[in-house]
């Protein structure tokens, strides 16, 4: 591996974890707020992780191992924020948070541990 | 209030002036790199450093202990078994810490024996207090999970995080049993001594502050307990999954077999996976509140553990795992910019999420809010992303010119000190070392004065409804 090689290859590692977040992050935020622009932003997120992973493995010095590893991250990456996001929606059924003024209550008992004793 | 409750604010005050130490510390120790005859013969460079870093280590230790003293009584609604013995072994941790500190700052080093491993220091990377201290960290430890294991007993139930915390002591405290051993060879001393490093930092401390934002989550934003659990046990399975081989990583270049390069690189690739899920996590708990709660700045430090962990331990952490960029970047200022963003986001920014929740209940405030937190908050992560983002770059230039083109010998290394992206690197790491220590200073005046108002307010009214 040739230094310059070495920094670029660094270098795109961590903007393929970066872009993963990125997508994670405008994956959330679309449906959290139902905004289609936003997703899609994450769509171009995904698709910039993409490009990364295919950059890893075209045109870096890194061994066959590590380049299948960074494939099957880039499919993990895309299913994290999906399952995390159905797994949350599915134990949150009943709740409704702050916009909700008896739950806005009980923030406020809970803070001051008055719950556990009234 | 609990008297445990009291001890743990104790405790975190106590964390918030070791914080300041660390700093101190760190500070001074970045003098070295633009000064480098600065305080010859006087104060070495590596006393210093040790007690930046193992400031950090007792900050945040003191941090962990003093939030969960804080919310064990509330968890099982009773006071803590023998609290009496936690109180006083709290002021005997103090004072062993502060003759500690004393100590590396006046006799700094001594001959290579028995009396300097005893008394002055016990030569270990990151656990270097002398041996006595380091059996009395063995003593406060024991005691500590004694509280925790015999409250949950008396009281005659456990919760999921409880039963999670109490199993994540026994590997705590055991693994730090690996400060003692006196190895002459220097693979099988390295092998074992990160058993004690990684294992705490990525294995059993994320465990920790796993159960202690989970406990966070609950008081702050009312989360069903359900929902923390059952996420609590999924989190807690992929980084113990992750983590624990991720221990390989450590393992490249100290004389382990060349089964570690695989076993290191595949395991610390799967490391930022569960930290995306706990954005995702955190996304949502913060969208279903609408970026609101009543107590703004524990909120607020919460979200910003979520996403420093991923950032600093993900991003930062995978630029560098695998064994054909590790070969150049290990041990670099590289290291040194992931270390920093990593240990803030995943546990300096918790610790202050739930010192001010402490607070707001100690001061009997509906929530709190304010202007100092949010200079405090911004100028302590600006300074953060300024001092990483400088070691970064000195450390790309070190692995670039030093290791890569240099060959790793001395001549590179000396030669590598002169360079000026290195020396520019670590001034701008200076000037943002001293942003993060007046957010610091800004944060120890919002500790002090936050919700005194209402405080006062409380006490107004006792007074009044007495008599």
């Amino acid at each position: 591996m040739t230094p310059h090689a070495m920094v670029a290859t660094a270098l795109l590692l961590g903007a393929f974890v970066a872009a993963a977040g990125a997508y994670g992050l405008l994956y959330c935020l679309s449906r959290l707020w139902d905004q289609p622009q936003l997703r899609i932003w994450s769509h171009l997120s995904y698709a910039t992780l993409c490009a990364i992973t295919a950059t890893l493995v075209a045109l870096t010095p890194l061994y066959f191992g590590w380049k299948i590893l960074i494939v099957v991250s880039c499919g993990a990456y895309l299913l994290i924020p999906a399952v995390t996001w159905r797994y949350l929606t599915r134990l949150h059924p009943g709740e409704k948070m702050s916009h909700d003024p008896r739950l806005a209550g009980h923030v406020n008992r809970s803070m001051l541990g008055v719950h556990r004793r009234s | 209030m609990y008297r445990s409750q009291r001890l743990g604010l104790k405790y975190l005050t106590a964390s918030t002036v070791m914080f300041g130490a660390m700093i101190a510390f760190g500070l001074l120790s970045s003098v070295y790199y633009i000064l480098p005859g600065f305080l010859l013969n006087v104060f070495n460079f590596s006393t210093g450093k040790i007690i930046h870093i193992d400031g950090l280590v007792i900050w945040l230790l003191m941090g962990f202990i003093g939030s969960i003293y804080w919310f064990l009584p509330e968890e099982l609604d009773r006071e803590v078994e023998g609290i009496g013995l936690a109180e006083l072994l709290f002021w005997v941790f103090c004072a062993a810490v502060a003759v500690v500190v004393l100590v590396f700052i006046f006799v700094q080093y001594g001959t290579a024996g028995e009396w300097s491993m005893w008394f002055i220091n016990q030569g270990r990377k990151y656990v270097e207090a002398p041996r006595w201290a380091a059996i009395g960290i063995v003593v406060v430890a024991l005691v500590f999970a004694y509280n925790v294991i015999a409250t949950t007993i008396k009281a005659r139930r456990t919760t999921g995080i409880l039963t999670v915390l109490i199993a994540d002591l026994v590997p705590l405290l055991v693994l730090y049993f690996d400060a003692f051993p006196e190895m002459t060879n220097m693979s099988q001393d390295l092998f074992w001594w990160w058993w004690l490093v990684h294992l705490w930092v990525e294995a059993t401390w994320e465990v920790l502050i796993g159960c202690i934002l989970a406990w966070t989550l609950i008081h702050l934003v009312g989360a069903s307990r359900r929902v923390v659990e059952s996420w609590l046990y999924v989190e807690v399975a992929m980084v113990l999954g992750t983590g624990i081989l991720g221990l390989g990583h450590h393992y490249f270049w100290i004389g382990t077999p060349r089964y570690w390069l695989a076993i290191g690189g595949v395991f610390s690739a799967f490391e930022p996976l569960p930290l995306l899920g706990m954005v995702v996590h955190a996304v949502y708990d913060a969208g279903t509140h609408h970026l609101q709660a009543a107590n703004r700045p524990a909120f607020y430090w919460t979200l910003a553990e979520a996403f420093g962990n991923f950032i600093g331990g993900g991003v930062w952490g995978f630029m560098m795992t695998l064994p054909q960029i590790n070969m150049y970047s290990h041990g670099t200022q590289w290291t040194a910019s992931h270390g920093h963003f990593a240990f803030w986001g995943a546990y300096g920014c918790g610790v202050i999420a739930v010192f001010y929740l402490a607070l707001a209940k100690s001061r009997g405030c509906d929530g709190l809010d304010g202007r100092a937190w949010k200079w405090s908050f911004a100028l302590l992560n600006v300074g953060m992303l300024g001092m990483v983002g400088a070691l970064l770059v000195a450390g790309i230039d070190q692995a670039f010119f030093e290791r890569a083109i240099g060959g790793s010998t001395w001549s590179a290394y000396l030669s590598m000190q002169g360079r000026p992206w290195f020396i520019e690197s670590m001034w701008a790491r200076f000037v943002f070392g001293l942003v993060f220590a007046c957010g610091y200073a800004v944060l120890v005046y919002d500790l002090i004065a936050i919700g005194r108002r209402e405080e006062a307010g409380v006490q107004e009214a006792v007074a009044v409804a007495g008599s």
